[in-house]
């Protein structure tokens, strides 16, 4: 069992429905699926699948279908949380993790034999094991020599497989897979492949540099090619960690009143959360609002977003009734903060070698005016909610002061981590 | 809690209650008590319990039992050695009122670390 290099890959089993069974035992061996509030399917259990439902159908579908299925809304905030418990327990045995997405992750355990005395294939299940009875959900885990082969292992044996392909076993794991099944090629460059005759994973790696020339195949295939032969080139992005919240606030002077005023600051807060989420390729799924009075009263409240974001025009749109709920007009304000929490991969932008791509015309919109702010300056383009805010800018106000209060909200929200649990209900 | 309040600031010799109640937080949850099957121990109904999932119970432990009508709250217990149903495990209450229950297989999903009461 040769690995030159040894990636792991965990991948959580029909994760959403799985997290609402653990979370409600009445939901335990019955069919779950999530996706009520969009109105189609996020997630489906087992027993859901055996059914013969599938992704892609909307749950009216589902219903007329299946009447005894049980659906339930999404609850990002737990599917956050076990999450970030995938990511700690198998942090635990690697320092090299890569949160890949909401139910997924890699870890790199190269070399971790000797500090074990177990093998790679024991090393893997003693993680799994700790994962499954930890948080009683199960995982589909692969072990390779590189990300893309982990990748095709944790797929090979669902639910609950483990799959370990050595090097030399890799012919055997290539030869039945379709091409368009491989992580990072989309149906475009499936069919592109499939025209000139490669139509399994096994005709792939089997193809020369020359060939790859020849046909001007581009670098993120070329990396996939390279690693379905045995070799490793996609490293772990393990350095980028999901924290646990994104904060802004800032103060004014002098307080104010007037509300357009004092809500595009807010505004301005919140574009400005926003653009760092999206430059950690992060949407929330809760949105806490701050007010601060002149008389240091705070306000605070929270509103929990249908669907994950991290644009900043639609979170403003929610969150205008809760501010106007909190907001009282005899009162002179002095800071609104934001902040941004649940945090979980944006899959897309996660995805780099995938052609999902942006598909929201509002996804491409953002994407441009982070190009341009990178270009031309901080808010060069902002939100017009925003734009009493950004006038009202003055520099370096506020930087001093903010050092220590960032350091002490830092080691707050690390406190928090360690105290929220999971609410399962009532016991006798 | 997301901001710093004024109070919060002055951090300076505390225990973290969460920190010291629980063990292993990825492993941990919560359950609410309800009924008094546990009185003899001071549990009652309306406490907080944390419970640790995948650690192997011990006789002794106070376990929690996922059965299909939810979660029970039991000591874990093994009959002595000798006799006919020698060394086997029973679910105990500590509550006279209750009848020993007999554990099936993979029903026992953790054992209780902490419980919290609130007054006010």
């Amino acid at each position: 069992m040769t690995y030159p290099r040894a990636i792991l890959h965990f991948d959580g089993d029909s994760f959403f429905a799985s997290v609402e069974q653990a979370m409600n035992y009445t939901l335990r061996g019955r069919p779950v699926v999530t996706g009520a509030e969009r109105g189609a399917a996020t997630a489906l259990s087992i027993e859901a699948k055996r059914l013969g439902l599938h992704r892609g159908m909307s749950i009216r579908e589902i219903r007329e279908k299946c009447p005894e299925v049980v659906v339930v809304a999404s609850n990002y905030t737990a599917y956050s949380l076990y999450a970030r418990r995938m990511y700690r327990i198998v942090g635990r045995y690697s320092a090299k993790v890569e949160e890949y997405s909401i139910d997924e992750c890699f870890a790199d355990i190269t070399g971790l034999t000797e500090l074990y005395l177990k093998t790679y294939e024991e090393i893997a299940l003693m993680i799994k094991g700790d994962l499954e009875r930890s948080l009683g959900i199960t995982f589909g885990v692969g072990l390779g020599p590189s990300k893309v082969v982990a990748k095709i292992g944790s797929k090979h044996n669902k639910p609950g497989g483990f799959t370990p392909i050595p090097q030399e076993l890799l012919p055997q794991f290539l030869e039945t897979l379709p091409i368009g099944s491989l992580w990072g090629v989309g149906p475009a460059m499936a069919r592109t492949l499939q025209a000139e005759g490669v139509v399994t994973a096994l005709d792939f790696a089997r193809k020369d540099e020359f060939w790859l020339r020849s046909h001007k195949v581009a670098k993120p295939y070329r990396e996939i090619w390279f690693e379905l032969r045995g070799g490793c080139v996609k490293e772990l992005e393990h350095m980028v960690r999901a924290p646990a919240s994104i904060i802004k606030t800032r103060t004014f002077a002098p307080p104010n009143k007037d509300r357009a005023f004092i809500f595009s600051q807010l505004s301005k807060n919140i574009e400005r959360a926003c653009e760092r989420a999206r430059t950690q390729g992060l949407l929330c799924g809760v949105v806490g609002v701050m007010l601060k009075s002149q008389e240091f009263l705070y306000r605070n409240s929270e509103v929990m977003l249908r669907t994950p974001t991290n644009d900043p025009a639609e979170i403003l749109k929610i969150i205008e009734k809760e501010f106007d709920r909190m907001f009282v007009p005899s009162i002179l304000y002095r800071a609104t903060g934001v902040s941004l929490r649940s945090l979980v991969r944006d899959s897309h932008s996660a995805d780099l070698f995938g052609e999902t791509a942006m598909s929201h015309k509002s996804e491409k919109v953002l994407l441009a005016v982070d190009t341009l702010n990178k270009r031309y300056g901080k808010e060069t383009v902002h939100l017009a909610s925003s734009l009493r805010a950004v006038n009202n800018y003055e520099p370096n106000r506020q930087k001093n002061v903010d050092t220590p209060a960032k350091a002490l909200r830092t080691t707050l929200e690390q406190k928090k981590k360690t105290i929220d649990l999971p609410f399962l209900g009532m016991v006798r | 809690m997301s901001f710093a309040s004024p109070a919060q600031e002055a951090l300076a010799d505390t225990i973290t209650v969460g920190e010291y109640l629980v063990r292993d937080h990825e492993a941990s949850f919560l359950l609410e008590v309800t009924g008094d099957a546990m009185e003899g121990v001071g549990i009652l109904a309306g406490d907080t319990v944390i419970f640790e999932r995948g650690v192997v119970a011990k006789p002794g432990d106070i376990v929690i039992v996922l059965t299909e009508d939810g979660y029970y709250m039991r000591y874990l217990r093994q009959s002595a050695r000798s006799g006919k149903n020698g060394g086997a495990y029973f679910l105990e209450a500590a509550n006279e009122k209750y009848e020993n229950l007999q554990p099936k297989e993979g029903q026992i999903i953790g054992v209780v670390v902490a419980t919290f009461r609130k007054y006010v």
